[in-house]
């Protein structure tokens, strides 16, 4: 479960976000939408605490802002899968070695790896590309090993900001299809967009922002 | 936890192998250093025997009036021997004196003249562990004080300027190994500062995913500590040679042989190994607080 109450955070320059309240239940798929600059990154970061809230308090699964103390901000994180819009994958290291990295970071046995790794890359239609880097790979075949690497970790949430941002429509379609089956399987999905065409008529929650207030949830 | 470290271990060596140009940098300072640490460790563990050699063979060499009765001698050398720091007192009677002095010479001393003029003396032997500097000149002192006393020899002077010249020496190894190894330490922080820069992404992607910070730290870490370790190794292997073929060109000249200390060599690996560690500890703090 992922829940703002009365959040308001603001950047040096003025932006962010105003008095949020929401609630993302267990399993939900949610849109987030908003022109560029509307403040839905800053609720990403608040979400995963990469940023506090001023005021409000952010809860995201058992870890509440308010309480959370700065060394289990990781523990947090493991729970939840990233996902970019500029992608982030290591630009040194192959598809396999990038998804990889994020069972090395919570601990996995080095030989339950291969298997889970196979698995996802699998699970996104990559496979085959094992060894290739980044580079490599289309823009949204990046994009798919970004879902892997966010998926790799079995997350209870996943946080996808702008995934389609660089994506043609097919692309873009495809990529939704694939983050709502991983949702089917019972993770939580915050997609942030603003690509209403792309979103519209799926069935899911939408929640509105504009110049960080929450206008329709 | 095992697989964790093994994988922590494998990012240090691959930080290793990825940015060669910084890691030659900073091998070769902490190579550089420990060569020159290395050698000063050597003279000065090898100069620390000849020291120990010459405040072993410390003696001082008392000559009693030429009229003075054995008795009284006798009682001098007892009023020496209870002087403070004076380990024991050998008697030296006239006809010892001709002994040693024939030893020394190969002729008898009363071949050419009649009567006997070698005085009286006594041997000083002092208390001395080898390990401090020695002071005879309060000892000396006292013992030219004493009735009776004709002269007191003794290599008091070179010794004393011996002795100052491996202290200055000491002091000097040890500022100037404080300067290198500050410098070293500076080097390894800017190398693993600039792999820190580098690695932005990693960094920043690591702590999305779920990293703690010692996990994000250790292989900087490693990194360092490899730097130095290979460092210090080669600067073992480059002085091991130099001394191998330093002390075959010396035997052609003298029977002196200079010798790599095994403890030496343990300081050298371990001062390399933590010069790195604490160069990169320091960057790491600063850069991934």
């Amino acid at each position: 479960m992922i829940q703002m109450e009365n959040v308001t955070f603001s950047y040096e320059k003025g932006y962010g976000i105003k008095n949020v309240n929401f609630t993302i239940d267990d399993s939900e798929f949610t849109f987030l939408i908003g022109p560029t600059g509307s403040g839905k990154t800053t609720i990403m970061k608040l979400i995963y605490m990469s940023l506090f809230p001023q005021s409000g308090v952010v809860t995201t699964g058992k870890f509440s802002s308010d309480k959370i103390k700065k060394r289990k901000i990781p523990f947090l994180r493991r729970k939840i899968g990233m996902i970019f819009q500029d992608y982030h994958l290591l630009q040194d290291r192959n598809l396999y070695e990038n998804i990889a990295l994020p069972l090395y970071v919570v601990g996995t046995r080095h030989s339950d790896i291969p298997e889970r790794v196979e698995a996802v890359i699998d699970q996104v239609g990559l496979t085959g590309k094992e060894e290739h880097l980044p580079d490599e790979l289309s823009g949204g075949e990046q994009q798919r090993a970004c879902i892997a690497r966010a998926l790799v970790k079995e997350p209870e949430i996943i946080l996808a900001d702008e995934p389609t941002g660089n994506l043609d429509p097919i692309t873009s379609f495809e990529l939704l299809k694939l983050l709502e089956s991983v949702n089917h399987e019972g993770t939580s999905v915050l997609m942030a967009s603003h690509n209403y065409n792309l979103i519209k008529g799926r069935g899911h929650r939408i929640m509105e922002i504009q110049q960080g207030i929450l206008r329709n949830n | 936890m095992l697989d964790r470290l093994l994988f922590l271990f494998a990012e240090g060596f691959r930080n290793l192998l990825r940015h060669k140009l910084t890691v030659f940098a900073a091998v070769f300072s902490v190579f550089m250093t420990m060569i020159i640490i290395g050698s000063l460790l050597i003279i000065g563990k090898n100069t620390n025997k000849l020291i120990f050699y010459l405040r072993s063979k410390y003696k001082i060499e008392v000559f009693f009036d030429n009229d003075l009765p054995k008795r009284d001698a006798l009682n001098l050398v007892e009023d020496i021997g209870s002087i403070e720091g004076v380990r024991n007192t050998t008697f030296i009677n006239k006809e010892n004196a001709t002994r040693i002095f024939e030893k020394q010479f190969g002729e008898s001393i009363l071949d050419y003249i009649n009567s006997n003029p070698l005085p009286m003396s006594c041997v000083v032997n002092v208390n001395r562990t080898g390990d401090f500097e020695l002071d005879i000149f309060p000892i000396v002192k006292e013992i030219n004080l004493l009735q009776g006393v004709n002269n007191v020899e003794h290599q008091g002077k070179l010794i004393q300027r011996i002795e100052s010249y491996h202290n200055r020496f000491t002091k000097l190894f040890f500022i100037s190994s404080i300067i290198i190894i500050a410098i070293t330490i500076g080097i390894i922080y800017n190398t693993i500062k600039l792999t820190i820069y580098a690695k932005k992404d990693l960094i920043q992607d690591l702590h999305i995913i779920g990293a703690t910070n010692t996990f994000v730290k250790v292989p900087f870490l490693i990194e360092g500590v490899l730097q130095g370790l290979i460092g210090s190794s080669i600067a073992f292997v480059a002085l091991s040679i130099a001394l191998k073929i330093g002390n075959s060109l010396i035997s052609q000249f003298a029977s002196i042989t200079i010798r790599m200390d095994p403890a030496a060599a343990s300081v050298m690996l371990v001062i390399g190994v933590l010069i790195s560690f604490i160069g990169s500890f320091l960057s790491v703090s600063r850069f991934l607080p």
